[in-house]
């Protein structure tokens, strides 16, 4: 989805493309879009029309295949953009499903629209530090609070590497993208460049997608997005004993904030991550605040 | 000359008559595709997981490859279907497929009554849950049944009562000229 695309929708003029980051639409109120520099409020007021009638172009008239998606509270969209959506939860009853869990949400009252930007060479300036003396990639977790750039960093890594830079030759590279949201596969056909030995594994759980193209496709690097739960870090020990390569993302503001986490804490024991990088979203989004080594000393303008 | 024109006209009333017949033979072999295109749309939704327009293309595709006439008309509902949800987002599916099932060509060899089914499928596809949709199938194919049903039964004896009439009709008229 595009740009123009946006446009028709909400038929009022649009900032530039590049700039938006969110677009909020909450039924009774504004559309709001976020941009680098702030917010800008819309003439148009959302109502439960333009909601629906928005879900049914972003799930493409079928509700029922992102299914799994409303449950967790978001649907990915074409294009890699990801919709989060509140309204009211309808849990399973007894006999139903497991109980107490979300069966779906009806009544849908405000939808976040997070637009997913490919930038080609953000992540150069941190390429030096992720290579090793022999041209091998190391193993980096990448840290950073919401909309601060981990993804479209993470995308941009990837393709460098399965590319091949001066700091090393092209590595095949596995992707588990679980939420669609590094590749933005459209009918299996990745949307975004991540590269020329770039396999993508699409919409399946990181957790048994890990082992499936570990087995299946022999990556040199395994990359994934927005680890955090205890199968991830056992699909990941278990990559990283088999001597292939990890990038990651998860949610955090410092490095500090990886021992505050059951999961994440273990995997800095096991020293699972050589490199870690820190970002923030000011001045900008995918600023770096840090790199650090393995034993989390800052590594960063060091090299 | 006169007699090569009263077989040609006796040839084309008994033609008239196995045109007939071909007709309900199509009827039916038309309906047997939609059921079969039900039963690959019951696929791709409940196996495969695919959104509607994907997989309108997939078996729209399947079904039209390799069919001229009539019978590739199925498979062209389908795309005509994908292609206006693919270039007008905003246009629900079931308006477009009640639209595009009404553009099929009015000799269409399909009951009134089984375009009205047809055109009912569309109605609460994409609605709701995936079980939804599989009742939604079920009951098409429910439906279809019945006609199939009936056509198959009657259709023996139809396309030859057909079939004779034309040939009857034809030996008549030549007597009554001759």
């Amino acid at each position: 989805m595009g740009i123009e695309e946006l446009r028709e929708i909400f038929k009022e003029p649009l900032p530039a493309w590049e700039r938006v980051q969110e677009i909020r639409v909450r039924i009774g109120y504004p559309i709001l879009f976020r941009t680098e520099d702030g917010e800008l409020e819309m003439k148009t007021c959302a109502d439960r029309r333009l909601l629906r009638e928005l879900l049914g172009i972003f799930s493409k008239h079928s509700l029922y295949a992102f299914e799994d998606e409303v449950r967790q509270g978001f649907l990915t969209i074409e294009g890699g953009h990801r919709v989060g959506l509140v309204g009211k939860a309808v849990l399973y009853e007894a006999g139903e499903g497991p109980l107490g869990a979300i069966k779906t949400i009806r009544d849908i009252s405000a939808l976040n629209i997070r637009l997913s930007h490919e930038k080609k060479g953000c992540a150069d300036a941190i390429l030096p530090y992720l290579y090793n003396g022999n041209g091998e990639v190391e193993s980096t977790l990448l840290i950073s609070p919401p909309g601060a750039g981990k993804t479209t960093m993470l995308r941009d890594l990837i393709r460098r590497i399965s590319n091949g830079t001066a700091y090393g030759r092209g590595i095949g590279v596995s992707v588990v993208d679980e939420r669609s949201e590094l590749g933005a596969c459209f009918q299996g056909v990745p949307q975004c460049d991540l590269g020329r030995r770039t396999d993508i594994l699409d919409a399946c759980p990181k957790a048994v997608g890990m082992l499936m193209v570990l087995r299946s496709m022999a990556p040199g690097v395994l990359a994934v997005d927005e680890i955090g739960t205890a199968a991830d870090l056992e699909a990941m020990r278990y990559v990283a004993n088999c001597g292939c390569a990890l990038l990651a993302t998860v949610h955090g503001t410092a490095i500090g904030d990886l021992e505050k986490k059951p999961v994440l804490a273990e995997m800095v024991r096991d020293r699972m991550f050589s490199r870690y990088v820190v970002l923030k979203k000011t001045p900008h989004p995918g600023t770096i605040a840090g790199i650090f080594d393995a034993d989390r000393r800052e590594v960063y303008g060091l090299s | 000359m006169k007699y090569v024109g009263i077989l040609m006209m006796a040839a084309a009333v008994t033609g008239a008559g196995f045109l007939a017949a071909e007709r309900w033979r199509e009827r039916l072999l038309l309906l047997l595709q939609f059921r079969q295109m039900v039963y690959y749309l019951k696929g791709q939704i409940l196996y495969t997981n695919a959104t509607l327009p994907e997989a309108l293309y997939e078996v729209g595709t399947k079904l039209r490859d390799g069919k001229r006439g009539n019978r590739a008309e199925p498979g062209l509902l389908l795309l005509r279907v994908e292609r206006r949800l693919r270039e007008d987002g905003k246009t629900p599916f079931s308006v477009a497929w009640q639209e595009e099932v009404e553009r099929l060509p009015a000799d269409f060899p399909m009951s009134k009554s089984d375009r009205q089914i047809l055109a009912a499928l569309g109605e609460n596809l994409g609605y709701a849950d995936r079980k939804m949709q599989e009742r939604t199938l079920l009951f098409y194919l429910e439906q279809t049944e019945d006609s199939i049903a009936f056509l198959k039964k009657e259709s023996d004896g139809r396309m030859r009562l057909y079939r004779c009439m034309g040939m009857a009709a034809g030996l008549f008229l030549m007597v009554l000229m001759v």
